[in-house]
């Protein structure tokens, strides 16, 4: 009995010390919602069970969108407001039957995309879900069945910027199969794996009549963003698979659960980055030609005259929604930095999957000030992940609120944490 | 008779359900009349079809044959694997583009694997259709065969 008294004692005295520390944002529930966050950051779920989220847009107001994977009877879209500032949503609505990845608020608009088009609804103040039809804004991409997301940014000048996948792993001639070369010239490259950019403004834009090929060489940038603080456009590629799987006599099991890095680029007008030429290496650093192309994990060859990436990351992470932090909510050092939400690896197997969390770039001006830091983890609810359905849930989008808070949204149930600093 | 049926359904049993291959050898010495499909799938969990799965399959549909969600589908407790053989030898024998419909949109794509020959494609398909808590019968070379020549 004294002792249970005594634990009962110590159990409040715990409660009541933390309640102590817990400070004045709304939502604060003195948690970190299951997250592994560094010291100062909380985090609460704003909504969970949506429906398998992609990228998350937010407005002004505080007011959250979050784009769906595949169409629900309720709707292919999610608008959601918190009404009471306890930063969980208490309004939740569905509407649209455009299912995809892409989606952004800007200029009064509610921008989305699916894995053939992009297109916008009208914001009204106040309401939460847009007024009328969609407006059709660029499409006549190919209905491809590999690496068909669409997601998009713009520049703040009337452009618009449309990721288009290579629907390949390396463009060999029978895909995805062992001993097949890589075909040279890769046809993929004339309409696919590179960055078209469109008028943000103009209505029925078709890919191959006015869509403009930005930048060449890049398999697949589902992370996409615009870099206001630099002004340039950055994505982050999903880098190619199964090295080992194709040439067992050059890359083991370990070497492919390593490489080829995941890029994160620095795209200018014109900008080649190589793919399904070259892949890099992180340990080496340096872009090296593929196996499919003559490549025996030393020879650079014809990889000499592609751009480098400003950062590798590790193979198979996938890289799916890349932000620039802008606001001051958080500390110093994290002002205009790069956050990069990694949906997680399948092609490590054998080895154990790795990813699935939101690492931290610091920069400066147009470029890393520093290493990349794993900023938030634990998303998968595992220690260890062996194949990705063991994640409970796998980050793939980003946004930030006008408050500052970073909020996340996860591919497998449609779960959104927010991240706040609460020092 | 009766005696052998009800030693070689303790054998399926324990092969299907644990899975493991340990456990069998020790029952291979008391029970030489096997059966052919019994047989066939004590080697291919213990040899050639599960290493050919950690060759070719593994990367994609994983170790535990639980697939990547919205990219490869899962080949536990599936209808296809577990179904009619012909198709499934037919999916090995031409390779598969995305969409597949079952219970979710997986758009990965899966290579033609009509350069492994007719037995290395039944010991795949047997350990597949026997592992990861599966329990459907072995795939015998012949039926491989059967199906090549009709999609060739």
């Amino acid at each position: 009995m004294k002792k249970t008294g005594f634990l009962l004692t110590l159990a409040a005295v715990v409660l009541f010390s933390c309640n102590n520390t817990a400070g004045d944002l709304p939502g604060n529930n003195n948690d970190k919602a299951g997250l592994n966050l560094p010291e100062g950051f909380k985090a609460t779920v704003v909504a969970e069970d949506l429906g398998p989220g992609r990228h998350i847009a937010m407005r002004d107001n505080g007011d959250i969108y979050l784009q769906l994977r595949n169409n629900s009877k309720k709707g292919s879209t999610v608008a959601l407001r918190d009404t009471d500032g306890d930063g969980q949503a208490d309004v939740i609505k569905y509407f649209g039957n455009l299912p995809g990845t892409g989606i952004k608020v800007h200029k009064n608009y509610l921008y989305t995309s699916t894995d053939t088009s992009v297109q916008r609804y009208k914001l009204k103040e106040g309401e939460l879900l847009p007024a009328g039809e969609p407006e059709f804004i660029a499409g006549g991409f190919d209905n491809q069945s590999q690496h068909a997301a669409k997601p998009f940014t713009f520049d703040g000048e009337g452009n618009m910027y449309v990721t288009v996948g290579g629907p390949a792993n390396a463009c060999m001639e029978q895909m995805r199969t062992k001993g097949s070369p890589g075909q040279d010239p890769c046809p993929l490259l004339k309409w696919h794996a590179g960055i078209w950019r469109f008028d943000e403004d103009k209505t029925g834009q078709m890919q191959k009549a006015e869509g403009d090929r930005y930048a060449t060489g890049i398999r697949h940038a589902v992370a996409i963003r615009w870099n206001p603080a630099a002004d340039y456009l950055y994505v982050v590629q999903h880098g190619r698979d199964q090295l080992s799987q194709f040439f067992p006599e050059m890359f083991s099991a370990e070497d492919n659960a390593k490489l080829p890095a995941e890029e994160f680029f620095l795209v200018k007008e014109g900008s080649d980055f190589g793919w399904p030429y070259c892949y890099y290496n992180q340990m080496k650093e340096q872009k090296l030609l593929a196996p499919e192309y003559g490549g025996d994990r030393e020879t650079v060859g014809r990889c000499a005259d592609k751009e480098d990436p400003i950062m590798g990351f590790p193979g198979h992470y996938a890289p799916n929604d890349l932000l620039f932090y802008t606001k001051d909510q958080f500390p110093e050092k994290y002002k205009n930095g790069a956050f990069v939400a990694f949906h997680g690896s399948w092609n490590r197997a054998p080895l154990e999957q790795e990813g699935y969390n939101v690492v931290f770039v610091p920069f400066e001006g147009a470029y890393p000030s520093g290493e990349w830091t794993v900023f938030a983890d634990d998303f998968s609810g595992r220690e260890t992940i062996k194949s990705p359905s063991d994640a409970e849930h796998r980050p793939t989008g980003l946004a930030t609120g006008p408050e500052g808070s970073l909020y996340v949204a996860d591919s497998r149930s449609g779960k959104i944490w927010k991240i706040y600093y609460d020092q | 008779m009766e005696k052998i049926m009800t030693i070689l359904k303790t054998i399926l049993f324990t092969t299907i359900s644990i899975g493991l291959l340990t456990v069998f050898t020790g029952f291979d010495s008391e029970s030489p009349e096997k059966n052919a499909n019994a047989e066939t799938m004590v080697q291919a969990e213990k040899g050639p079809g599960q290493q050919l799965y950690k060759k070719h399959c593994v990367s994609c549909h994983q170790g535990d044959g639980s697939g990547v969600p919205s990219m490869y589908p899962p080949l536990k407790d599936d209808k296809r694997v577990l179904g009619d053989k012909a198709p499934l030898i037919k999916v090995i024998l031409k390779g598969e583009k995305g969409p597949v419909l079952n219970k979710d949109d997986y758009m990965g794509a899966m290579a033609s694997y009509k350069h492994l020959s007719d037995s290395e494609i039944a010991d795949l398909l047997t350990y597949i259709r026997s592992s990861f808590g599966n329990d459907a019968g072995a795939v015998k070379p012949e039926e491989v065969a059967e199906v090549r020549k009709s999609v060739e």
